[in-house]
Parts: structure tokens; sequence; C-alpha cells
């Protein structure tokens, strides 16, 4: 249901449909037509104040940015930035995902597991991470080691939760069947709990991979020598905020595409799981 | 035995590269990581790298800048890296701490006489003219507890107020001006190239030089190694400063050409024509103990420290006088 489709299913078809206008409009309601226009009205809406309303060096016109951006693209600067970011996170986010799958299922399953870990987990997943970067550099040291644990650590807690609810929710009668069938505990698992648990197990790993990519960022504005949270802060230090809002759209983009493949991903993924529903 | 055509081309690359290795060897570069901050302050190591200076000493400078330079002592202190660049106040405070670290070289400091390479400002026609005045105003700082922080305090108190009584903001340099502008914050002690900008925007009116009205030539930031370091590669370390010193010579003897305002927009990422116009700290190769003494007297008066600092002990042979 995590689909960027109408709050209301149906709604639009609901509206008076007389002719040409009525039909424009539904078109309108259903599509992405709306969500593109108020992006359009906000971004008009800065051009104008940055030109005639506010006067700082910190609102440049969307022009300017603009330019910077197209700047950035062509000296090889932007992408080299984000592919050197987009590569931690990616290595952390598949590390944090996979451990917690792991000990998730063990949680679920495995009842001394879930006593052991339930306390230090819940103790330590509202920790934010820019407090404890300090000592981290004490133990990881500046470099990538350093990034890509604080992702894993980030993506681990929403997918090992989701995992746990997920094996919790799964209906008890295939269960009982590849019990009947005297299936193998380890058989039971890949073959029964792992697929019916992951529709909950998708939805924590979209969840984290958000989380993933803002945690890259803060810890590169901390303690980074390259990567976007770098570069932001460095342009704005060197009063350079056109490129550092060129950066912030990019992000903003690889944000939406990154959400939106994953979402494709999840459909392939899940397609018994909705016909399930439907049906 | 028949040698494939790959593992051939193998052994007749190793054996090609087998001299080179040789000579490799034998003039082996040290490595050094050193924490920077990509900031003016820093442009005598930034020069040393560009010209080649630390190469000519024979090492091999790896930096890992950080932005605000908040990771560079506890970097230190781990071992990460072997020398870091650290404000005074900083390295006063780790001392305090008993960490274990030197000065080695100087680094940044400010001018004897104003302008200075910081302002305190207010928006245009505000009336506040004395540390009186800010009395139950307040004042944008970078962060409490801090070099600008412990100056503007001075400089209330120097001028008449009682500085327990202003309020202080913690504000990013990048943002003060807006937040005077917008009137967020009566004032704010704000550095270049943020200072000149708001200046010359007319956004803000100058009040006081709060680090020229309390001290001359304060030791802003410095080198800072670990005795341990220091102690197990003493040669090294005098290595590393006879190259930065090199390029503090250079930059000295430079400043305001284009090759020195194009080294500094390089990693400042500054423009270089906005680098021309604004002021600038000295940079000095040593470090005048009765410099730091004002300071730590000042971190007492505001309650940062208490009981005394060696100050000698601080500061490293090559910090005290200038390697040749």
């Amino acid at each position: 249901m995590a689909e960027g489709a109408p709050a209301i299913p149906g709604a639009a078809d609901r509206l008076p449909g007389n002719g040409g206008a009525g039909a424009a409009l539904r078109r309108f309601m259903s599509g992405r037509a709306s969500g593109v226009l108020l992006i359009v009205v906000l971004l008009a809406l800065w051009q104008i104040s940055a030109e005639h309303w506010v006067k700082s060096e910190n609102w440049p016109p969307l022009t300017a940015v603009g330019q910077a951006f197209l700047d950035g693209m062509r000296s090889g600067e932007l992408p080299a930035v984000f592919g050197s970011s987009l590569y931690r996170m990616g290595i952390g986010f598949a590390i944090g995902a996979a451990l917690a799958v792991v000990v998730g299922l063990l949680m679920a399953t495995v009842r001394l597991v879930h006593r052991t870990l339930e306390p230090l987990v819940e103790l330590l997943r509202p920790i934010p991470i820019p407090a404890i970067v300090p000592p981290l550099i004490l133990l990881l040291g500046l470099d990538d080691k350093l990034k890509i644990f604080i992702v894993a650590f980030s993506t681990f807690f929403p997918v090992l939760v989701n995992t746990v609810q997920g094996v919790r929710a799964i209906d008890p009668v295939p269960l009982a069947v590849a019990r009947t069938f005297r299936h193998s505990r380890a058989r039971t698992l890949v073959r029964v709990v792992l697929p019916a648990s992951l529709p909950y197990i998708l939805a924590g790993l979209r969840i984290s991979l958000a989380l993933a990519l803002i945690v890259t960022v803060v810890a590169e504005m901390i303690a980074g020598s390259a990567g976007i949270g770098y570069y932001i802060v460095t342009m704005q230090y060197a009063m350079r905020a056109p490129d550092m809002y060129a950066a912030v759209f990019v992000l903003a983009a690889i944000g939406y595409a990154l959400n939106r493949a994953f979402l494709a991903a999840e459909r392939r993924l899940l397609h018994w799981y909705r016909t399930d529903r439907s049906a | 035995m028949t040698l494939t055509r790959r593992r051939f081309t193998a052994a007749a690359a190793a054996g090609a590269a087998l001299p080179l290795l040789a000579t490799r060897a034998h003039a082996q570069a040290v490595k050094l990581r050193v924490s920077t901050i990509p900031i003016i302050d820093t442009a005598g190591m930034q020069v040393a790298l560009a010209k080649g200076f630390f190469k000519d000493e024979g090492l091999e400078i790896d930096t890992t800048p950080t932005a605000g330079g908040a990771a560079g002592l506890p970097a230190l202190a781990a071992g990460q890296v072997q020398i870091a660049f650290s404000n005074i106040i900083s390295t006063v405070l780790a001392e305090k701490q008993n960490l274990g670290f030197q000065i080695i070289s100087g680094g940044s400091a400010t001018s004897d006489a104003p302008p200075d390479l910081a302002g305190l400002v207010t928006k245009p026609g505000a009336g506040l003219k004395t540390g009186k005045d800010f009395e139950g105003k307040s004042i944008a700082v970078n962060t409490r507890n801090n070099i600008i922080w412990l100056y503007a305090r001075a400089w209330v108190k120097k001028t008449g107020g009682d500085p327990d009584k202003v309020t202080y903001l913690e504000v990013p340099f990048p943002q003060m001006i807006d937040a005077v502008r917008g009137g967020r914050g009566d004032a704010a002690f704000v550095v270049e190239p943020f200072f000149s900008a708001g200046r010359a925007a007319n956004a803000v009116e100058l009040v006081a030089w709060p680090y020229n009205s309390t001290q001359k030539r304060i030791p802003v930031a410095q080198f800072v190694a670990s005795k341990a370091f220091i102690a197990a590669n003493a040669g090294t370390i005098e290595k590393f400063v006879r190259a930065y010193n090199k390029g503090v010579d250079w930059m000295n003897a430079n400043k305001g050409s284009d090759e020195w305002a194009g080294i500094i927009a390089g990693y400042t990422r500054l423009k270089p024509e906005q680098i021309k116009s604004i002021g600038l700290p000295l940079f000095d190769k040593t470090v005048d103990p009765k410099g730091i003494d004002e300071t730590v007297a000042l971190m007492r008066d505001h309650k940062m420290i208490e009981g005394p600092v060696d100050t000698k002990a601080m500061l490293y042979k090559t910090a005290v006088t200038a390697v040749k």
C-alpha cells in the first residue's frame, strides 16, 4: 500500500464526469499532475522571493542553482561526490540489512535469543548517531569504516523490528502444514517463514533506505573529508550557496529515485502478496 | 614447465618492477596523516603541499579535512592522525585533561591592529556600542565555550558590561549575518569571509573588534601532535615543521598573488577574487608562550578552566624556535 497512488482509492472516479472539463479534471486528479504542479509553484515562488523579497547570500535564485548544477555536472565533481557517498551508503545498508534479517529471524523464532537481545536493542535503537560520533572516531577512525558502520547501525534497527513483527504476524496455518509434512526447522524458516514475513521486511528496508541516505550525509558533515555531506558544508563555508543547493537538489532526486526503484523491486518480489490481498 | 602467456606477462612485469621497488625502498617517504580544517588559517600547510615542500623533506602528507574541526583532537587522541590543526582553546582544554598533546608549530594568529579577521556586528543603526549596552541583549557565537564565545565575553566585560547578562546564541558562521539581519540576534561575532560579505552588502554595521581590543596577536590555532609520537619521531616532526615553515614564508612573500589565491581557492572553495578582499590572519611559525598565557588567563577568568596551566610545557621546541 506504499505506492504513490491517490490517498482514497477510486475517489477520482466518483467525480461528476460531464464533458471535456470534467474529464480533464478527472485526469488531473488521478495522475501525478497535481503533485508536479505544486512543486512547480513552490519553485517559482523560490525564484521570485530570491529576486525580489529575500536579500541574503544564503538564498540564491534558482537560476543560479541551475547554473551551479550544470557546472558541477560538467566538471564531473558532483557525480564524483555523489558516487563516493552512495558507495559508502550501499555497503553500510547491505551489511546492516543482512544482519538485521538474520538476527530478526533468530529473535522471532528462538525465545532465548529474544529475551537476551531485546533490552539491548531497545536501548540502542533511540541513540542519535551524531551523539556517538566522537567515541566512534576513537574506535573506527575517520575513514570509510566509520561511515559504513554508522549507516549499517542506522539501517539495522528498522529492519530488525520489522522482521520480528513480520514473523510474529505469520498465518499459523502454513506453519501447521509445514509441521504436518515434517519439514525441518531450517526448511520451514527458508520456505515458509521468510517469504511470509517478506512484506514486513521490505517495509523495514524501505524505511532504512531513506534513513541510510540521511545518515550518510550527516556523518560526512560531522567527520567527512569526501561525499555529499562534506561538499554541502564546504560550499556553505565558502559562501557558495548555489553549489550547496545544487547538491541538495541532487540529493532529493536520488532519494526519490531510490524509493521508486525500491517500490518497483518490491512489486516484483511481492506480486503474490498483492494478488492475494485483492482476491 | 610451459609458461602460459598470462604467467609470462606477470613474471615479466614483476621483473620490470623490481628495480623500481628497490629505488622506492631506498628513499621511502614517511607517511603522515594530518587533520585539517578547510579554512584560510591552514593556508601555510596547503601552500607547502602545493609547492612540494613536504615532498622535498621526504614526507607524504595525507590530509583529512573536517569541516569545523570537531574531529581533529579526538582523531589525534585515537592515533588516527599524527598531527592535527587545533585551536588554542581546545588544545588548552586537552592539556587540562592530560591528553598528552604538544604544539609543534605556529598556525594562525589575530593581527596586531585592526582590521581583524572577525568583528562584532549589529543591524545598521542598532545603537549598541559598549558591553554595557549589550546587557539583556544577545550575541551570536559559533559555539559556546570556545574562542569566539570567550573573546565576546571578554569584550563585554572590558567595555563595562556584565558578560553573564548577555545571551550567547549558537549560530553557525554562514548563517550569522542572516540571523542579525532577520532580528533573530542583536549582534554576531562573525569571522571572514562572512564578515566582509555582510559589510559589503550593508546588511550589518561594525561595532567593535573584540579580538584586538582584548588582546593583540592572539595565537588562534596551531599544529598539535601527541607527546608519544613526537618522542618516537622527533626527526619526522622536525621535517614536517621545516616544510610547513617554508610554506608560511612563501605565503607571506606571495600574499595577494594569483598563485596564492589559487591555492587557497583550491581547498577552501572560496572564489579567488573574494580571497583577495578579506581580512587575513597572521601566519606564524612559532608561538609566543606569553600569548597563550593571556588566553589561559581569560579562560580562567570566564570559568572555562580552574588552576594553573604550564604553557611552556605545552610547546615542543619546534614551536618555540623556528626550524631552519
